[in-house]
């Protein structure tokens, strides 16, 4: 019994043979149920191999974006579409879980799995999908996989770190990003969210060298001003902290994370009027979780 | 002429007279006796007269009367004996014989006295020779030998050497030596008397010498005195001995080696040598000459001229072949004999005799081939057994009923001398003649030797293929329940096998089967051979047929055997599907899996090793609901024990379905696999177990992943697993603020120290859940039970997460804002007694301050060292400003002045010990990165009049790829 099963497991799970079926097929009614399979379709065909000099969106950079070789998560929904109808097959299946289109990305996962399943940016972005629909403990399962196939693969550790900081447990974040930003010293994400805790909490100059980094690959992320920005109107320089501001289009004032502080730079510049008028601009409706600071400083701004 | 001659002549006339006397015929005997003894009456009355006379003083006279009373004596004692055997027997038995002879014996006593008279009256009488003479016959008459012997011997002393009484007395002693075969000595008496009398028993007395000679090895002297006697026999004068010297002669002839001459000796005389050698031979016989005998009969046969003549010789010579153990010979002979019995030319006698032999020579010649003696002789006791074989042969022929038992007999023969193929022959033919002979003993032994034949090392291969079979069918038919068809059975079924008679083999089973229908051994053996070759012959049907048999109880067979012929029909059910999967025809072997599985005739081992291959084909495929569902039914099917076979196919097969996001689905695979494998050794049962639960969770049913983390324990899943799976379990309940649960939950865990750690920040938002809905109390206590857990841990040197850190210092902080607060509620008053009262209490509480906060410290929150910091900084700054900033009131400048003087130099330390802190504080912070909102109260210089805050609207930046290089 243990011989015979033996046998069969093995000689179903190593034999893989493209010979088309010549014993002619009766037309049980199993035949016309399976009438939609091929002895192709047995075959496990050749996997894709991790390669990390292609493990980036190509065509997808953007020039406000210095993170939109690794990371699609900033793009506008029209580079995302063309992220989606690219050659790209793994960037295809973020993109179509960026735009929502879980339905859809779930088919195209299902298509690639069997080339992709040993491929840890497939099971990366697997992960994000379930992030994106709100289900971490799916994604951390995905980013786990992804990691089993590729421990030192960066990007699921820098979005475990995400799921972290979302999570409230920020000093585990920060070593998640640390070690992904570590592991890669060319990867700008893990940097950018390292950047972005260090300022949350004070540590200005080490936010800051990350940023320069950063603003050296692109000098038109707003992202990366907007914080250069913060850093020194935490110090108290102001001076340096408008010039950085002033790089930031009008329309991103709307911004909170960019309003607020702006409008509590220039007035502790002394620039009341123009304080309150970049205040003005703040999106309330869009507040998040800053409502309370937005009080703060609309109290100091005395408005 | 004298008296004395006178007598003298009267004593021969007389016994003149009495040997004429024998010479009177038969009828005239009674007659002549009368006549006789009337005359001798006559003469006794005389004698005894003129005895009478003469006082008995004349022993011649007294010798007469002694004659004629020993005369009178035989004649009556002649009339007696007439008389007695005349009668009937019975009356004859009855008889006094003493009486019956009375008159008879009382003549021959008063003989004797009158010679023993004489001898005692006589002593000197000279013719003494004479009277013992007479006592010497006399005693002869009474059969008193060694008393006549003596008196003849006395005779031939007492009487003139070479006179009538003298010689004849040596006759009479010759003769009775010769009867006694003292051959010496009557050979001297013999030739002595001969020498003197010459009358007509010459002739019968030299012949009795001639023998003599001959006994005495004197061949020559026998020869020629027994040629002598021929001749003297054709002379009327004497008695004929020449009919026994003819028979005798060539005896002589022969014992001396010499038959050359008797044939001579009968040629001459014109005899028919044939038929007088072969009266030499009977009588050669008789006499124990066998030798002789043998060597006459060769001889007689070279001159018979009938076969009657020679049907006798060789009747003759078979007898004797036979006391010689001359068993070739003795054959040859029978053959003859038996060649002239088919003639009609045998005698019943004969015929008898014919068959006594050759009975006896076989039996003997069996029991000589069958003797350890030949052992070590194979060719002697091949010989033996073809002899007898032979003898056997013709006894069948002789006694055509019986020829079954000498076919037996010959055919144990040739089994003892181990020419087992012969026997074997020989069984059989003595098997079918028993048998129409109705004779079930035989037939019986015949089969037994047949079998024993057939099973003997030697046997040749064609033997074996022609009568073994019909052997073995014959014994079964027989004896079908015997301890031998038994082994019969099995033997025959294995040939039957040898042979691929796969028909005749069954029909052997199931006969096996009705004679021992409890030999569920053998029966299984017989079966699996059966099986084999029906695999061999990739007969599925028929195997199938035979599982159904053993199903509905027609063959009992061991549970283990019966799982094996299972395991055989699905292999073979299996084997075809098998060769479409490894040539790469798997739609088609997926088709027939699936046909496999849902054919109502498929066992259920059969169904389930489908599903199983039907499930690894979809998992080939990539087709995740069809592995989910083919591995869900092969699972059902299977025993835990194939499970733990395949737990890792499973494994992966759960792990794809997984992949492909079905999480119902995988977490349930893992949930099975996990329930399958729990009691039993698994090298994946902690993963299947952690893979379900965490699935579960993962898809939102919680309530499954506690199913499964609950059964970790009885599962034997290692501790630290199940602990994880507790832990897992309460902080999916937290982030899914499932409070009234995560209670039950914690409460379920809180005696397992090691868990205490990680409950401590889901307590803690359990906590706050409980106050925020108004349950303070309850909050409060879950707080208590918080610290409670972290001096527990702590103690018991558990690793606390951060996350719980932080609650603790949390929770400490409050008692450290309580002392704060009390700092700063004192104030600082004069006049200078009170003033120093409150200064002194502000020192003791900033005292308690400083101790609550170094708690806090203690913890090892990040968060919290930089609170307890940031509050030690303020309160010692704090208490420095107040104690600074304080004017006494009313009092004068120097006063003042001095006073301020004095408490700068109070608060000098305080200060530096404050900004200590703030060194110490900034230090940690940067060291640990801890990551806390009261961070730039140390870090930045200048403190802003709105603490800032930096948001990122967008949240932490996911990361899709690797990116560039």
């Amino acid at each position: 019994m243990k011989n015979l099963f033996c046998l069969s497991l093995i000689l179903l799970l190593v034999t893989s043979c493209g010979s088309s079926s010549k014993k002619s097929e009766n037309q049980s009614p199993e035949s016309q149920e399976f009438s939609w399979i091929e002895n192709n379709d047995f075959e496990s065909g050749e996997t894709v191999k991790y390669d990390e000099n292609s493990d980036l969106f190509e065509g997808s950079e953007s020039s406000y974006d210095s993170l939109s070789s690794e990371s699609i998560a900033r793009l506008p929904e029209f580079k995302l579409e063309v992220v989606a109808t690219s050659k790209d097959t793994i960037g295809k299946v973020i993109s179509l879980c960026y735009q929502k289109k879980f339905k859809e990305a779930s088919q195209v996962m299902d298509s690639l799995f069997k080339k992709y399943k040993n491929h840890p940016a497939y099971w990366n972005q697997v992960g994000t999908c379930f992030f994106l629909q709100g289900n971490m403990r799916g994604a951390l399962l995905y980013y786990n996989k992804s990691l089993s196939l590729n421990k030192n693969y960066a990007p699921p550790i820098n979005n475990l770190g995400v799921i972290y900081q979302k999570d409230g447990r920020e000093q585990k974040a920060l070593l998640a990003f640390k070690k992904a930003s570590e592991l890669n010293s060319f990867s700008l994400t893990p940097i950018f969210n390292l950047s972005q805790m260090y300022l949350k909490y004070g540590f200005t100059d080490k936010a800051r060298s990350l940023l320069a980094a950063l603003f050296k690959k692109n000098g038109k992320d707003m992202d990366v001003i907007n914080s250069l920005a913060v850093s020194y109107m935490i110090e108290g320089n102001y001076t340096e902290a408008l010039k950085w501001y002033d790089k930031i289009p009008r329309d991103l004032h709307s911004r909170y994370d960019i309003g607020i502080n702006y409008a509590l730079t220039l007035k502790l510049s002394g620039r009341v009027k123009d304080a309150q008028t970049v205040f003005e601009r703040i999106n309330v409706t869009k507040l998040g979780d800053s409502s309370t600071y937005y009080g703060k400083v609309k109290r100091y701004l005395e408005l | 002429m004298t008296a004395s001659l006178r007598k003298t002549f009267f004593i021969l006339f007389l016994l003149l007279s009495i040997v004429t006397v024998r010479e009177v015929k038969a009828n005239d005997v009674a007659q002549r006796r009368s006549q006789l003894i009337a005359v001798i009456d006559e003469e006794l009355k005389e004698v005894t007269r003129l005895n009478r006379q003469t006082k008995s003083r004349n022993p011649r006279l007294l010798l007469r009367m002694a004659e004629l009373l020993l005369e009178k004596a035989r004649h009556i004692k002649e009339q007696e004996n007439e008389r007695f055997l005349s009668l009937p027997s019975e009356k004859r038995v009855k008889l006094n014989k003493n009486r019956f002879f009375k008159d008879s014996n009382k003549y021959f006593i008063q003989a004797q006295r009158t010679c023993l008279f004489i001898l005692k009256r006589h002593k000197s009488f000279k013719e003494k020779g004479h009277v013992y003479y007479i006592l010497a016959y006399n005693a002869k008459e009474f059969q008193q030998h060694e008393k006549a012997k003596n008196y003849f011997k006395y005779a031939i002393r007492n009487s003139r050497k070479g006179g009538e009484v003298n010689s004849k007395s040596r006759l009479a002693l010759a003769e009775i030596y010769y009867n006694e075969q003292r051959y010496s000595k009557s050979i001297p008496l013999y030739e002595s008397a001969l020498r003197k009398i010459n009358d007509k028993w010459w002739t019968k007395d030299s012949f009795n010498l001639a023998w003599s000679y001959f006994r005495t090895k004197k061949f020559d002297r026998a020869i020629a005195l027994m040629k002598k006697v021929y001749a003297r026999s054709k002379d009327s004068k004497y008695v004929d001995m020449s009919h026994l010297v003819e028979r005798d002669i060539a005896y002589f002839y022969t014992e001396s080696g010499n038959t050359s001459e008797a044939v001579k000796f009968y040629k001459e005389r014109g005899g028919d040598i044939s038929k007088n050698l072969l009266k030499v031979s009977n009588y050669l016989v008789n006499q124990g000459k066998f030798t002789a005998a043998e060597r006459t009969l060769s001889e007689a046969l070279k001159y018979s001229k009938s076969e009657i003549e020679r049907l006798e010789i060789y009747y003759q010579l078979m007898s004797l072949y036979e006391r010689f153990g001359k068993y070739g010979k003795h054959l040859d002979a029978a053959q003859k004999l038996y060649a002239y019995h088919k003639k009609g030319m045998l005698s019943a006698n004969q015929l008898e005799s014919l068959k006594y032999h050759v009975q006896k020579m076989a039996a003997l010649l069996q029991k000589q081939a069958a003797a350890k003696r030949y052992e070590t002789q194979p060719k002697i006791r091949s010989l033996k057994a073809k002899q007898a074989e032979t003898y056997f042969g013709i006894l069948a022929d002789l006694n055509p009923s019986k020829g079954f038992m000498a076919n037996f007999h010959a055919a144990e023969t040739n089994f003892a001398a181990k020419n087992f193929d012969r026997s074997a022959q020989l069984y059989a033919q003595a098997y079918n003649e028993s048998s129409a002979a109705g004779n079930k003993k035989i037939l019986n032994l015949s089969l037994n030797g047949l079998l024993a034949s057939l099973g003997s090392k030697g046997v040749s291969e064609a033997t074996k293929s022609r009568y073994l079979e019909s052997a073995y069918l014959a014994t079964i038919k027989n004896e079908p329940t015997s301890k031998r068809s038994y082994k019969i059975y099995q033997r025959l079924f294995s040939s039957y096998m040898e042979k691929k008679d796969v028909d005749n083999a069954e029909k052997t089973l199931n006969a096996f089967k009705g004679s021992f229908p409890r030999d569920y051994k053998t029966q299984e053996a017989m079966l699996a051979q059966v099986m084999e070759h029906y695999k061999q012959a990739n007969n599925e049907s028929m195997i199938k047929a035979y599982v159904q048999r053993i199903n509905r109880g027609e063959f009992k067979v061991s549970k283990g055997y019966a799982k094996k012929l299972k395991l055989l029909l699905l292999t073979m059910q299996f084997d075809d599907v098998e060769k479409l999967n490894s040539t790469g025809e798997k739609k088609q072997a997926l088709i027939d899996y699936v046909q496999i599985y849902k054919a109502p005739e498929s066992s259920e081992d059969a169904r389930k090793n489908a599903a199983y291959n039907i499930a690894t084909l979809f998992y080939q495929l990539g087709d995740a609901e069809r592995t989910y569902k083919w591995s869900k039914e092969a699972l059902n099917l299977m025993s835990n024990r194939d499970v733990s076979k395949f737990e890792s196919s499973f494994l992966a097969m759960a792990t794809d379905v997984f992949g492909k996001r079905r999480f119902s689905e995988a977490a349930e695979l893992n949930a099975i696999l996990l329930k399958k494998v729990c009691k039993r050794k698994s090298r994946n049962k902690k993963n299947f177990f952690k893979n379900a639960h965490v699935i579960y969770l993962a898809n939102g049913d919680y309530k499954s992943a506690q199913n499964i983390v609950d059964s970790g324990n009885a599962c034997g899943i290692p501790s630290s697993f199940v602990r994880e799976g507790q832990i897992d379990l309460i902080k999916y309940l937290v982030s899914n603020k499932n409070w009234g649960i995560l209670k039950d939950r914690i409460n379920s865990v809180r005696n397992d120290s090691s868990v205490l750690p990680e409950i401590i920040y889901p307590m803690s938002q359990l906590a706050e859940a409980l106050k925020q809905s108004g349950r303070i109390e309850d909050g409060r206590a879950i707080e208590s039970e918080i610290l409670n857990f972290y001096t527990t841990a702590k103690r018991g040197r558990k690793d606390i997460p951060l996350e719980a850190l932080d609650v603790v210092a949390d929770l400490k902080m409050r008692n450290l804002r309580v002392e704060v607060s009390k700092l700063n509620s004192i104030k600082l008053t004069f006049p200078e007694k009170l003033y120093n009262d409150s200064l002194k209490a502000k020192f003791a509480q900033l005292d308690r301050v400083t101790s609550t906060a170094l708690k806090i410290l203690e913890v090892g929150s990040g968060r919290g060292i930089v609170a307890a910091y940031k509050y030690l900084v303020e309160s010692y700054e704090g208490v420095g400003a107040d104690i600074r900033g304080f004017t006494p009131p009313d009092k004068s400048e120097d006063y003042i002045k001095s006073f301020k003087k004095s408490m700068t130099d109070l608060t000098n330390p305080l200060l530096a010990k404050a900004r200590d802190f703030r060194k110490e504080a900034v230090g940690q912070i940067s060291k640990s990165n801890i990551l806390s909102i009261d961070n730039n109260y140390f870090l930045q210089s200048k403190q802003l009049p709105v603490p800032p805050e930096h948001f990122y609207s967008r949240g932490a930046v996911l990361m899709d790829r690797g990116g560039k290089r």
